[in-house]
């Protein structure tokens, strides 16, 4: 599921007063200024990652990025005010390093909405001009800003450059540790995506990877600009290509002096990496098991290996090499390297009905059983008045069985049809004769057959689904009665509704369990008195699950 | 005394065995009469209640009377619990005979219902080894009984019954009680209550009732 997002990303390296001999000069200090704002403007929806990707790269570059946390001003979700003062503030303590001769660098990111020439924060619009006049005179020695927003080809036009398409190596002979560059995510008319499963924005979540060490392609412990860009600008266009969105291109202008990398991230300088071996190939994805989000998703060719950058934690690995899957679970010690080792992983199924974006079967069929509270309602006191055990026949501890058969269907990751056959309440009940040695049996069975739609959230790889659902449709109930003068059958008809509301566990994909809670009212029933019984009543179920 | 009733219970079984008939409900036919009711007046039919198959009475024209002697003998306070579709105009009496021996002891009219439970409670007699239910019907109108139950209850006030004419053994507060005009202290085990006619036991331990009491 995506949401439509328009995402620039720009970057913009400031002139330095004296870019000449940069790379020679002492090690600048770093600052960065982060702006993330889900808050949408007139007209726009509410974005569900901009400021997640704000933290997320806050992160990035305090771990891996070199920049002292106390250097890193986050503000999320701020008014054009707040994003005013944030600058200021930073712009004073430039100031005080320039005094004193000293280099700075400086990181500006920023993932939000925005319209053809401004940024907007909430309600408020923050022209691109006017934002660029701020950034450009801060007094930094090398400004590195990151815009993520919509229509991102009018920070291009503010420039005059043209949005760079294409990015190859031969590019970083251009570079310096000064001057000026602007790179873009999509084009002036691209739109971005933010992605549900990724919990973050196409473009944000590779250039993520990217610093973490996934872009570090010349093996050497750091990720430079350029390293950066092409990993992104790949990742983005390939995981944008089949989305009905439509596939984005990051772009990248650069004005630049002097000689050698900018360097973005130093993964292999990290407290807690994964190193992925060079003999490993295949398609890794990798999970954060507390959250279920995707942190990589990692196309890795045999012979050179990769260094990723990551917070100490557990983690998910799943290995993909053509139709074989290994799925491993891996730990990352703090200030620890943990070299993932493919021997751990154990062999997965390949799910035949998963398609991209969606990763479930098209159809499922769920066997239950289990226990339902029938309902203590008008009919059944009438029962009781007239002699009759409350609780008799197949009722136990005031629940009687309850069977259900459900064939789901899949309309995408999240929703789904149902199709259920159940039984909504069994009961039977007996009055003594007292002096008549003969005793009165009288009890029912109400059937529904329910059409329904599900909502479900799979997590962890989609071993862990949970539902709710709500269904209807029609019932029909037989009663039967017993006694001395023979038996009679008599047959309602009505309609039943259910809500319920589930987990199911999937070890494997096509095969599982599931349990459930729900409840149903089915007033099918009805006695000489006028009163009616509402069969169902509130039910817990186990059952099995398969899938295809 | 806390246990007087246990005593009258042990000398009402002693004395009446099991009763005769005991069936709360009209459901159960022989025929065109009911199985465990007598009829003593008038015409009854079969007629639904609230399934098909549950049947009860319908009590045709009037006068109409039905009775029946329910397994209680020992409460001090008894609990009448009637379902029955009852016509406004139908004057429907419930009567008690305790010992059965003919006389009215207790009468009640039947409110005019619609199939909803009616409850009544009845502080029965210090002592009485059977009852005998009758169900009266004195005027014209439409009457379905489905359900009389009697059994003990809980909250009666007032005095008690009066009922003269005890025998023998028999739980007694006064001597016009008894039908032989003497109460006495008697002994059950190790508990002395006022009894009938109490004499001597055999062993000379002192006035006794010959119960098939079990003492411990």
């Amino acid at each position: 599921m995506v949401a439509p997002r328009l995402v620039w990303f720009a970057v913009a390296v400031g002139l330095a007063a004296t870019p000449a001999r940069a790379a020679e000069a002492p090690a600048a200090a770093s600052f960065a200024l982060v702006v993330g704002s889900n808050a949408p403007g007139p007209g726009q929806a509410q974005l569900r990652y901009a400021e997640r990707d704000a933290a997320a790269v806050a992160s990035v570059l305090r771990d891996v990025g070199g920049t002292p946390a106390a250097n890193i001003v986050t503000a999320l979700h701020p008014d054009r005010a707040g994003l005013a003062a944030a600058i200021a503030s930073l712009r004073q303590r430039l100031a005080d390093l320039a005094a004193r001769g000293q280099q700075a660098q400086l990181v500006f990111y920023y993932s939000g909405h925005a319209r053809a020439d401004a940024l907007t924060l909430g309600g408020e619009d923050v022209p691109l001009a006017e934002l660029r006049q701020q950034i450009l005179a801060l007094p930094s020695t090398l400004t590195i800003v990151v815009i993520d927003a919509c229509q991102s080809g009018a920070f291009s036009r503010i420039k005059g450059a043209e949005a760079t398409t294409d990015f190859s190596f031969n590019s970083v002979a251009r570079l310096n540790t000064a001057g000026l560059a602007v790179m873009a995510s999509s084009s002036a008319t691209e739109l971005s995506q933010e992605s549900d499963e990724l919990a973050s924005s196409y473009f944000t979540h590779h250039l993520l990877l990217a610093l973490r060490g996934a872009g570090d392609a010349n093996g050497d412990g750091k990720v430079s600009l350029d390293e950066a860009y092409r990993y992104t600008y790949n990742r983005t266009l390939a995981g944008t290509a089949a989305t009905a969105v439509g596939a984005q291109h990051a772009t990248l202008e650069t004005e630049l002096k002097g000689k050698g990398d900018v360097v973005l991230t130093r993964p292999a300088s990290a407290s807690s990496q994964l190193l992925v071996p060079a003999p490993i190939e295949g398609r890794l994805l990798i999970q954060q098991r507390a959250s279920g989000s995707v942190l990589v998703e990692l196309d890795k060719a045999r012979g050179g290996a990769v260094r990723l950058a990551m917070a100490s934690g557990g983690y998910d690995v799943v290995v993909r090499r053509g139709d074989e899957i290994r799925e491993c679970e891996v730990t990352v010690p703090a200030q620890s390297t943990v070299t993932f080792d493919l021997s751990t992983c154990r062999p997965a199924h390949l799910d035949p009905g998963a398609a991209k974006g969606d990763g479930l079967p098209r159809w499922s069929v769920e066997l239950g059983f289990g226990v339902i509270d029938g309902r203590r309602d008008g009919y059944v006191r009438t029962m009781r008045e007239f002699g009759f055990d409350e609780y008799g026949g197949n009722v136990w501890l005031g629940l009687s069985h309850q069977v259900s058969l459900t064939g789901v269907r899949a309309l995408g990751r999240y929703v789904a049809l149902t199709l259920s056959l159940l039984e909504l309440d069994a009961q039977d009940h007996t009055r003594d004769g007292g002096a008549d040695p003969t005793t009165a049996h009288f009890g029912w069975s109400t059937y529904g057959l329910g059409a329904g739609v599900r909502a479900q959230l799979p997590l962890r790889r989609d071993h862990v689904i949970p539902y709710a659902q709500l269904s209807a449709g029609p019932a029909f109930a037989v009663t039967t009665w017993t006694d001395s003068g023979g038996t009679t059958r008599d047959t309602f008809f009505g309609y039943h509704l259910g809500a319920l509301a589930g987990v199911a566990i999937m070890p494997r994909p096509t095969l599982g369990g599931f349990a459930q809670l729900g409840d149903s009212v089915a007033p099918v029933i009805t006695n000489r008195f006028g009163a009616t019984h509402d069969g169902g009543g509130r039910s817990f179920q186990l059952g099995v699950r398969w899938a295809f | 005394m806390k246990n007087w009733p246990l005593f009258v219970g042990i000398a009402a079984f002693a004395l009446t065995g099991c009763p005769a008939d005991d069936d709360p409900g009209f459901d159960d036919w022989c025929g065109d009469t009911l199985c465990h009711w007598t009829l003593g007046a008038g015409q009854i039919a079969k007629a639904p209640t609230w399934n098909e198959r549950d049947y009860g009475v319908e009590l045709v024209g009037s006068p109409v009377t039905l009775s029946q002697q329910p397994d209680v003998s020992s409460a001090s306070c008894l609990e009448l619990k009637v379902i029955a579709e009852i016509d406004p105009a139908a004057e429907v009496y419930l009567e008690l005979d305790f010992r059965a021996d003919g006389t009215t002891d207790y009468r009640e009219r039947i409110p005019s219902v619609d199939w909803v439970p009616q409850t009544m409670l009845v502080n029965a007699p210090t002592w009485y080894d059977k009852v005998a239910v009758t169900i009266s019907k004195e005027s014209a109108g439409h009457v379905v009984l489905a359900r009389l139950e009697v059994g003990p209850g809980d909250g009666c006030t007032g005095e008690p019954i009066p009922l003269v004419n005890r025998p023998p053994g028999a739980w007694c507060e006064a001597a016009e009680q008894c039908t032989s005009g003497a109460c006495a202290p008697s002994k059950v085990c190790k508990t002395t209550f006022a009894a009938c006619d109490a004499t001597p036991c055999a062993d000379g331990t002192g006035p006794c009732v010959d119960w098939p009491a079990t003492c411990r």
